[in-house]
Formats: structure tokens, C-alpha cells, sequence
């Protein structure tokens, strides 16, 4: 007899928050063969966890490297679920779009990565060009891909440039106000921001959420 | 308007012209050392001033967020974020006295065999029975086919005895007379911060005695990273000027020096340098831009021997030669290079590890004389950067911590009141912090309102109004939550970068029969916190050495031995270099390798 659907999918919760990210596999294994919706475990349980963490990340409880077992925790798991979830098609996909990346010259994505993440947890969908990556192909994919957000991430003071490059070039093509630019990064700073005219900055994941969400309410 | 800054002479006279300074720009403008690491970016929070004068400069969202990170007593302002409109008048908190810098190193025996040598000729003069031109005279004694144009300008000629000064085998100089006694050299350890001179007489190997300056080229920022911006930012004549601040750092070395000992600069023959790699491309006038941007390749990692006026060092022999030691990798240098041949890992038959920490730690890792090598940024908190309280290793710091039930006991530099808490202080913090629970294993600072009333750690924990968690040491100094989370990426950085390095040659903790410690934080810090703050995995215990300054250590034994300055050479080959960023599963072991041992006996 298996276990009942909302136990389980309240363990998969813990088992994120509490960075189980090695038993979690065996329980979302567990899950799937009880036969039960993989979308409810992803949403109320995998998510549910990853905000739980969130929380205590504003808290000064947890940390980024804690917040990265938790996401590998998520990960894990949805390694097992994703074969079985329903791919939503993107024209029908509501969900606000971001580009995301390190800038040229920097291969750091650690907090990078985080952040995709936590958007992907706070409702977005998230192109992540990864590192590294060539200044023009932030601007071309947010065109495609009909962007709201071009969010970039930057570690040392010799790649963060770029940046103001990417702005100047949105500029120079007449399309600056298509798109909202945030930055992140130990390189740059509130000061920095405003300097090169981005429409925000944000510290840690967590306020990068909520600055991307303020910024697609407008 | 006039700038007065207590401490220093006169008044700055400023006059905004074209475009308004900030505070900041005006005091490097004038020579004024103000600090810094991110080159008035607005985002370090290292550049405090007072304003002693009416300060009536609006304070941004921006500023007031770092302050609330770095001054959360709130007594200073950020001089990049003030424009001066009036007359005013500051003072700059971040004195620093009496700076303890490590010269030496532990030196292994070696032969003497410097590069540098003389000898004596005695020249034939010519007569009307043997009207030969002078310098055939001079060619004939030294057996040179040829003697240099700018020497043969430079030389007194007709004269009877003549000294000629060699590197290895070529000739570089002549000199009239019998100079034979005086043959001096000088050592150089570039530090990024702090730059060691050592004059050597290079007869008789003896050191004569060191001195130490601050970089000049701190004025361009304070870490690497920071100078290669500031030259790529500012074309064209960055390089040059950045280039000329590390040469006049040496030149007022070499002057010191030969000063006190009472030697004439002019026979200072040869500069040898051992520095990281970015120090050496800039002394070498080298851009170094490319070695801030993946995939982070120095220009070149050669050896070089030329002449020293071709880099503008002045203060030594017109023909003095300077001599670089080769690198390994853009970000592990001539510097470790030295290290390693001085610590002499390459060479015994043990599975060793080499760990050169500062703000940079670099490791390698010798197995019988294989040698794998990595570096990992490991920030400025072991310096007492970036830390509440954190100041750098002076009278006034910190340095050693312990939690007692009746009270904390600090032991201080210099045995003077605690103004600060410097490297070796933070990380014994964090060891009491973690053996008495103050800390959990994930590095947070507990609830006080969990401890009971009579329990004695009370003492020691405070809760802003905030609702923000610190430990207090004193009225003045204090840990904060952010100040224990420098420390973990710090932590975290080196432990992976040396599980890394052990898990590609497959090899355990366990298994490393030596651990050295080299640089001028290890010198300062006890194995107690190295291995309780989990810094160093605890198979290390009982097995660390300290080498103390090994740049400084490679740098001599280059200069006194032809032998020792090939093998260096060499050895820089024979290291492969791993980048951390790019192994597979490193931001796990990054995260896992931040967490804090845990103590068996649970306090809470």
C-alpha cells in the first residue's frame, strides 16, 4: 500500500528545505510509482520547498551555499519528473520571459545559476545563455524570444563593461525600452546600476525575484 | 575650495572645473592614500572619511547600504559618494601603524653560484712603437670580440685597470679601476599589497638587510583584478603609469637600502624578481587585460633577463640586469614558483601540499615530484578586509581569541588597546564560535533568547534593533552575521580548491604526509584555527610547516644560485595547472566545503 499522496508531497517539500538532496531521488521514485500527478508534486512540494528555503535565506538563516544544496535537492528530483510532466507549449506559456547570463569574459555562475533558479520557482520562464556569454547574444535572444527581462550577472570589475555595452547597443538600435535590464553580481553595485542606466540591481536571488517581479508588474 | 586632511601637511586647493570630483578621486588625485578596492565604484565601503567639518552631504539608498554593512555605528560617510561644494575638512580613520610584514622565509642550503661576477684586467696602453687603438687594448685582456658602443661612450679610457662585471657568461659593464670588492644584487618579493627589498652582497651571500614599502600601485586599487580594469579603462597611458608607480616603490627600496648599509646604488648589479603574475606583467610593461577575462592565459608565463633600464629602474648599475622567474598560470605566479622550490616538495619523495594563503590561496599538490596546482579566490577576510571590524595585521589588531565563561580573552599586536580585529583574529573567532556553539555548523550565529539566563555564552551574543545577530568582543569590536559568511566563502574556497586538487590525482586527506604553509597570513595564523575552523581538512593536523615569505626565499636563492634560478625555471613546466570553475560537480563541493565541522557535543 503506498503512502498518501499529500504526505509524500509534503516530504518532498522538507526534503528540499532540509537539502536531502541524495534521499529526495528514492522518494520522487516512490512518488511516481504510486502513480500520483507529477505537476502537484513539482508545484506543491518541490516549489513549496524551494520558497520555504527562500524565506529563511532573507532571514539570514540559510545561505547561498545552503540554498545550493537545496536546489540541487530540487533538481534531483526533478530529474525524475520531468519525463512524465506535460511540456507546455511555449506560444502558450503566459509565464514573463528572461534572459539570463554571465557576461563575456566571466566564467563565474554560481549565483548566477541560483538566480535562475529562484525565478524559475517565483513563475518565470527562464533562458539561461549560460557564460561566458558574447555581449550581442543577450540582445539577440531577447528579440527572439520576445524577452521582458535581460537580467546579467557579472564577478570581477574587468567583465562588468559589458553591461553598460549591452545598454549602449540596445540604445544605438532604438530598442532600449523594449526591454527591462537588471544586474547582479560581486562586481557591481545600486551605485553602478544607476551609473549605467539599468533599470534595476539586485543583491542576492531572492531580491532579484522580487525586483524582476516589480519590474513585469509595471 | 580648500580640503584640509588632519594628518597630513597644507590644504588640498580644489577647483572643479569641467567636471565635479568626488572626494575620493580628489584624495588619490593628490597622492593621498585612501583605499579602496574597487576604485570609487561605490561598492566596497573601504573608503571612509570622517567629515569633521558641517556635513551636510545628502546620503544616497546606495551609500547608506553599505554603510549599514560596514559602519553600522554609523560614524563615517563614503568619500566616493561626496562631492565636495565647500570648504571642508576630514580625517581618515584607516591609519595604520606599525604594519607587520613578513621579510623572511625559511631558506633551504644551497650552493653559491650568483649569476653576477667580476674580474680584474690589467690593460696594456699604447706607444708610438704600438700605435693600437685603446679598446683593441681592452678587447685583447677581456677576450671579447666585440665591446658595446654605449660602453666604450661611457668609459674613461687609457686608464691601467679595469673591472668587467658579467651575468653568467656575458659581458654587461666595465668598470675603470678595481671595484672587484663591491658586487650587490637586490631581491624582490612584489606583493599585489606590500613589496620586500632585500640587498644582498653577492660576494659573499650575506643579506644585509630588508626593507618593505606599500605598493604604489595600490593607488590604482587594491587587488589585482581592480589594476587590470584601471589599465584597460584607460588607454593609452595607464599601462605606463602603473607600470612607473612599481618602479618607484623599488627605486625608493633600492634607496633606502643602500642607504643604511652604506652602499653605493651604483653597484647594484642585478634585480631579481618573484611576484604574482599580474606584478610581473605590469613591472614588465606588459598589458595584462587578458588575463581578467576567461580563459584567464597570461601573455606569457617566460623568464626574463634584460636590462633594468629598460623597465625605468634607476637606482642601481646603468647596466644592473633584472631577472624575472618564470609562472605558472595567470592567477599562480613566479611567486609560488619560488615557494615551491624553496619548500623543496618537488624534489622529496613525499606526497606534499603547498598552500600559499592570501587573498588568492594558491595550492599545489607534489606526489613524488608530479605537481598539479589550482587557485582559489578566497577574498580579502583572511587579510581583515571586508570584515565589521577588520583592519590588517598592525598595533591595535586582534589576533588571537578565547571564549572564557568569566569573559573573552584577546590577545592584541603590539599589546595595545583592541581597535580592530585583523585575519588571524577573525579566524580564531570563528573557532571558538564553532567549539563553543556560538555558531551552528551552517555558520549561523545562534538565538540568544534559546540559551538559559545563566548560561555564559549570553555574554558574548547581541541583537540589533534590527532584529540582526552579532557576537560582540568588545565595546568596539564586533562579529557579524556577514563578517562569519566572508569567512565561510573564504574557507569554502581553499578546502575545495584542495579537495579538488586531491580528488584529481585521486588522493585522500588521509594520505598527504606533508602540508606547507607559506605567505604572510600562515605565518601569523595557529594550526588550532586553521584545522578548527575546517580551513584545512582535519588529516592535516600535525603535519603543517610554516615557510613564512617563500617569494622572498625563491627570490634570493635565484639571485645566489644559477643552479637554483634553472630549476625554477623548470619547474614552472612541470606543473599543470587545473581551473576549479570548470570540474565537473566544483559548486557542490564549493557548498559543501563552507559548512563548519561540527562539534560532536551539541550545546544547544
Amino acid at each position: 500500500m503506498s503512502r498518501d499522496q499529500n504526505d509524500l508531497i509534503k516530504l518532498l517539500s522538507d526534503y528540499v528545505f532540509e537539502m536531502e538532496d541524495e534521499d529526495i531521488v528514492d522518494l520522487a521514485n516512490e512518488y511516481v510509482e504510486a502513480g500520483y500527478d507529477v505537476e502537484a508534486a513539482v508545484m506543491d512540494g518541490l516549489v513549496d520547498g524551494m520558497s520555504r528555503a527562500g524565506v529563511l535565506f532573507a532571514e539570514e538563516e540559510y545561505y547561498v551555499t545552503d540554498i545550493l544544496i537545496c536546489s540541487d535537492a530540487l533538481n534531483n528530483a526533478m530529474e525524475v519528473f520531468k519525463p512524465l510532466l506535460l511540456e507546455k507549449g511555449e506560444e502558450v506559456d503566459q509565464s514573463p520571459k528572461i534572459i539570463l547570463g554571465t557576461v563575456e569574459g566571466d566564467t563565474h555562475d554560481i549565483g548566477k545559476n541560483l538566480v535562475k533558479i529562484m525565478l524559475e520557482v517565483g513563475g518565470f520562464k527562464v533562458y539561461d545563455l549560460g557564460r561566458d556569454v558574447p555581449l550581442q547574444q543577450f540582445i539577440d535572444v531577447a528579440i527572439e524570444k520576445e524577452a521582458a527581462i535581460i537580467g546579467l550577472s557579472s564577478l570581477m570589475t574587468t567583465t562588468m563593461t559589458g553591461m553598460k555595452v549591452i545598454i549602449e547597443k540596445l540604445e544605438e538600435m532604438n530598442i532600449r525600452d523594449q526591454f527591462k535590464v537588471i544586474i547582479g553580481g560581486g562586481a557591481v553595485s545600486q551605485f553602478y546600476s544607476e551609473q549605467i542606466k539599468a533599470d534595476g540591481y539586485a543583491e542576492d536571488a531572492i531580491s532579484a525575484v522580487e525586483l524582476a517581479k516589480t519590474l513585469v508588474d509595471v | 575650495m580648500k580640503i584640509k586632511v588632519r594628518g597630513f601637511d597644507g590644504v588640498i586647493d580644489y577647483h572643479p572645473g569641467q567636471s565635479e570630483k568626488t572626494l575620493w578621486q580628489i584624495l588619490r588625485d593628490n597622492n593621498i592614500d585612501i583605499g579602496g578596492s574597487c576604485l570609487g565604484r561605490g561598492n566596497c565601503g573601504k573608503c571612509q572619511v570622517r567629515v569633521l567639518s558641517k556635513d551636510e552631504f545628502p546620503m544616497s539608498e546606495a551609500e547608506n547600504r553599505i554603510l549599514s554593512h560596514n559602519d553600522p555605528e554609523r560614524q563615517h560617510r563614503l568619500s566616493c559618494f561626496i562631492q565636495p561644494k565647500a570648504d571642508m575638512e576630514i580625517s581618515i580613520p584607516s591609519q595604520e601603524k606599525n604594519h607587520r610584514v613578513l621579510t623572511q622565509g625559511f631558506l633551504p642550503s644551497f650552493n653559491y653560484q650568483p649569476a653576477i661576477t667580476k674580474g680584474l684586467f690589467n690593460v696594456s696602453q699604447p706607444t708610438l712603437d704600438n700605435p693600437v687603438p685603446y679598446i683593441d687594448f681592452l678587447k685583447e685582456a677581456l677576450n671579447q670580440p666585440s665591446i658595446d658602443l654605449e660602453i666604450i661612450t661611457s668609459l674613461p679610457i687609457g686608464e691601467e685597470f679595469y673591472t668587467a662585471v658579467y651575468s653568467d657568461t656575458q659581458l654587461i659593464g666595465i668598470e675603470v679601476g678595481d671595484t672587484t670588492d663591491y658586487i650587490f644584487g637586490v631581491s624582490v618579493d612584489i606583493g599585489t599589497t606590500t613589496v620586500v627589498a632585500t640587498l644582498i652582497d653577492l660576494k659573499t651571500g650575506l643579506q644585509l638587510g630588508s626593507e618593505s614599502e606599500i605598493n604604489g600601485q595600490t593607488k590604482y586599487g587594491s587587488d589585482v583584478l581592480t589594476r587590470i580594469s584601471y589599465v584597460s579603462d584607460n588607454e593609452p597611458r595607464a599601462l605606463q603609469k602603473i607600470q612607473q608607480a612599481i618602479n618607484q616603490t623599488i627605486n625608493s627600496l633600492i634607496k633606502k637600502l643602500s642607504a643604511k648599509y652604506e652602499v653605493d646604488h651604483h653597484h647594484i648589479y642585478e634585480m631579481v624578481v618573484s611576484a604574482n603574475t599580474i606584478m610581473t606583467h605590469l613591472l614588465l610593461g606588459i598589458h595584462p587585460g587578458k588575463l581578467g577575462r576567461s580563459p584567464y592565459v597570461p601573455v606569457t608565463a617566460d623568464a626574463f633577463n634584460i636590462p633594468a633600464k629598460q623597465v625605468g629602474l634607476k637606482r642601481c648599475s646603468p647596466f644592473a640586469r633584472l631577472v624575472t622567474i618564470s609562472a605558472i598560470s595567470a592567477f599562480i605566479g613566479s611567486d609560488v614558483v619560488s615557494g615551491i622550490y624553496a619548500s623543496g616538495i618537488h624534489n622529496n619523495q613525499k606526497a606534499a601540499l603547498l598552500i600559499d594563503i592570501g587573498t588568492n590561496g594558491e595550492i599545489v599538490f607534489s606526489n613524488k615530484g608530479e605537481m598539479v596546482g589550482c587557485s582559489c579566490a578566497a577574498g580579502p577576510a583572511l587579510e581583515g578586509m571586508n570584515i565589521s571590524s577588520g583592519m590588517k595585521a598592525a598595533d591595535g589588531a586582534v589576533e588571537e581569541v578565547k571564549f572564557r565563561p568569566d569573559g573573552v580573552e584577546l590577545t592584541v599586536i603590539g599589546n595595545t588597546e583592541a581597535i580592530g580585529i585583523c585575519g588571524s583574529g577573525i579566524l580564531a573567532a570563528i573557532r571558538e564560535m564553532i567549539s563553543t556553539g556560538l555558531i551552528t555548523y551552517r555558520g549561523r550565529i545562534i538565538d540568544p533568547e534559546l540559551l538559559d539566563e545563566d548560561d555564559y555564552r549570553k555574554q558574548y551574543l547581541y541583537v540589533d534593533t534590527n532584529n540582526k545577530r552579532f557576537v560582540r568582543l568588545s565595546d568596539k569590536i564586533i562579529i557579524s552575521q556577514g563578517d562569519v559568511r566572508q569567512v565561510q566563502l573564504a574557507k569554502g574556497a581553499i578546502l575545495s580548491g584542495i579537495t579538488a586538487l586531491l580528488n584529481d590525482c585521486e588522493f585522500k586527506a588521509e594520505d598527504v604526509e606533508e602540508v606547507v604553509v607559506a605567505g604572510q597570513f600562515g605565518a601569523h595564523v595557529n594550526e588550532e584555527s586553521l584545522i578548527g575552523t575546517g580551513l584545512l581538512p582535519e588529516a592535516f593536523a600535525g603535519k603543517i610547516r610554516y615557510i613564512g615569505n617563500s617569494s622572498h626565499s625563491g627570490a634570493y636563492m635565484a639571485q645566489m644560485s644559477l643552479e637554483s634560478r634553472q630549476a625554477m625555471n623548470r619547474i614552472s613546466n612541470e606543473i599543470t595547472y587545473i581551473e576549479l570553475s570548470i570540474l565537473d560537480g566544483y559548486e557542490r563541493l564549493f557548498a559543501k566545503s563552507s559548512l563548519f565541522p561540527r562539534v560532536t557535543e551539541n550545546k544547544l
